[in-house]
């Protein structure tokens, strides 16, 4: 004889349903959040990956020019004689160094004399204290840049000042 | 006894289910706790390699302009203000520098706070502290304790807090023979 079904089998059965329900249900949540993650993750490093790229050039950009005859009487130990020459040259300088920096880079070098900051040009020239290079005139332009303590070399006074060179890239 | 037994076996049947969802309920928290431990991990690497980079690069062109500074003085021994270093470390005794009415040490101190606050002001505050250790030698004090020079912050070394640090070699020649002085920069970032 076979036994009849109880209404309380019946209940037991839909809690052990509804109990795998909310197990999977949960499951679900945390692969689907497990994939929303990765894939912003992705994103996010596309854009640390650029901003690693241009990192990078700026790093390059500081060594070659603290090291480049063109700039330096040693290492990092700028001359500030050429640094005026160099300067002279503007948008031409640019346009040469393309080949070695690639576009939109940008130094600037400055002196610590407590003095007013005063541009270097032929005219100015001994008496100034700041060197700039490939700058944009707008404001506005985002860039990314690092600033480090280096050495100008004053011809007239042959003595060694610090200062600090700043190095960056137009974004 | 068929009684107990049934109802024994049905306590045993509802101890499994409830044993089964514990455990998968804890599987769950273990699953999540994971997953935020992966992604806080992702997060804090991902900023640190290139700072590291720019900060030690920092601080070695920091020790090496101070170094090469010109300290106004025409005196070999007190020129730039590697010469003060090594002037402090070989003559202790108090070398006056010609035309300064102050000695080598004191000089070097000066110079060197005042390089770090005109950083200092560009970039943030920081502690430092420069050391001068003998390099392949031993030098003792008249009370026969080792010779070194620090400038700075001396609890810097013991701090346990993010540190970038440089190395420079300072050579003296003295009659036949060369000696050198190790020029060690610490740097930390102040809260």
């Amino acid at each position: 004889m076979s036994k009849r079904p109880k209404p309380s089998d019946g209940r037991k059965g839909q809690a052990s349903i509804m109990e795998y329900i909310m197990l999977t249900f949960f499951i679900l949540v945390v692969i689907l959040g497990l994939l929303f993650f990765l894939s912003w993750w992705q994103f996010s490093q596309l854009g640390m990956e650029e901003h690693k790229i241009n990192t990078e050039k700026v790093f390059f950009t500081a060594r070659y020019v603290s090291s480049s005859p063109y700039f330096v009487k040693e290492n990092s130990v700028f001359d500030d004689a050429k640094l005026t020459a160099a300067m002279n040259m503007g948008k031409n300088l640019c346009t040469r160094m393309e080949s070695v920096f690639g576009y939109n880079w940008f130094i600037r070098i400055k002196v610590f004399d407590g003095d007013v900051e005063i541009p270097c040009s032929w005219s100015s020239y001994p008496d100034c204290n700041s060197w700039e290079f490939c700058t944009d005139t707008k404001d506005d332009r985002k860039s990314t840049s690092r600033i480090l303590p280096v050495n100008i070399y004053r011809k007239i006074s042959e003595q060694n000042g610090v200062g600090t060179m700043e190095v960056g890239i137009y974004i | 006894m068929i009684l107990k037994r049934r109802m024994e076996a049905i306590s045993e049947r509802k101890e499994g289910r409830r044993s089964k969802a514990q455990s998968s309920m804890i599987l769950m928290v273990i699953v999540v706790l994971i997953f935020m431990a992966l992604v806080i991990f992702l997060l804090s690497i991902a900023q640190t390699v290139s700072s590291n980079e720019y900060m030690n690069m920092y601080t070695h062109n920091l020790l090496l302009s101070i170094l090469r500074a010109d300290t106004g003085s025409n005196d070999p021994e007190c020129k730039y203000v590697s010469d003060l270093i090594s002037c402090s470390f070989f003559r202790p005794s108090g070398y006056q520098c010609s035309g300064l009415e102050m000695t080598c040490q004191d000089l070097a101190r000066t110079r060197i706070e005042y390089y770090m606050s005109k950083y200092a002001e560009l970039q943030g505050s920081f502690n430092y502290l420069l050391t001068v250790t003998p390099r392949g030698f031993i030098a003792r004090t008249g009370e026969g304790e080792a010779l070194k020079i620090e400038f700075g912050d001396t609890t810097l070394k013991s701090a346990k807090v993010q540190k970038w640090s440089a190395n420079e070699l300072i050579q003296r020649v003295s009659g036949m023979s060369e000696y050198y002085i190790t020029v060690n920069l610490i740097i930390s970032v102040k809260d």
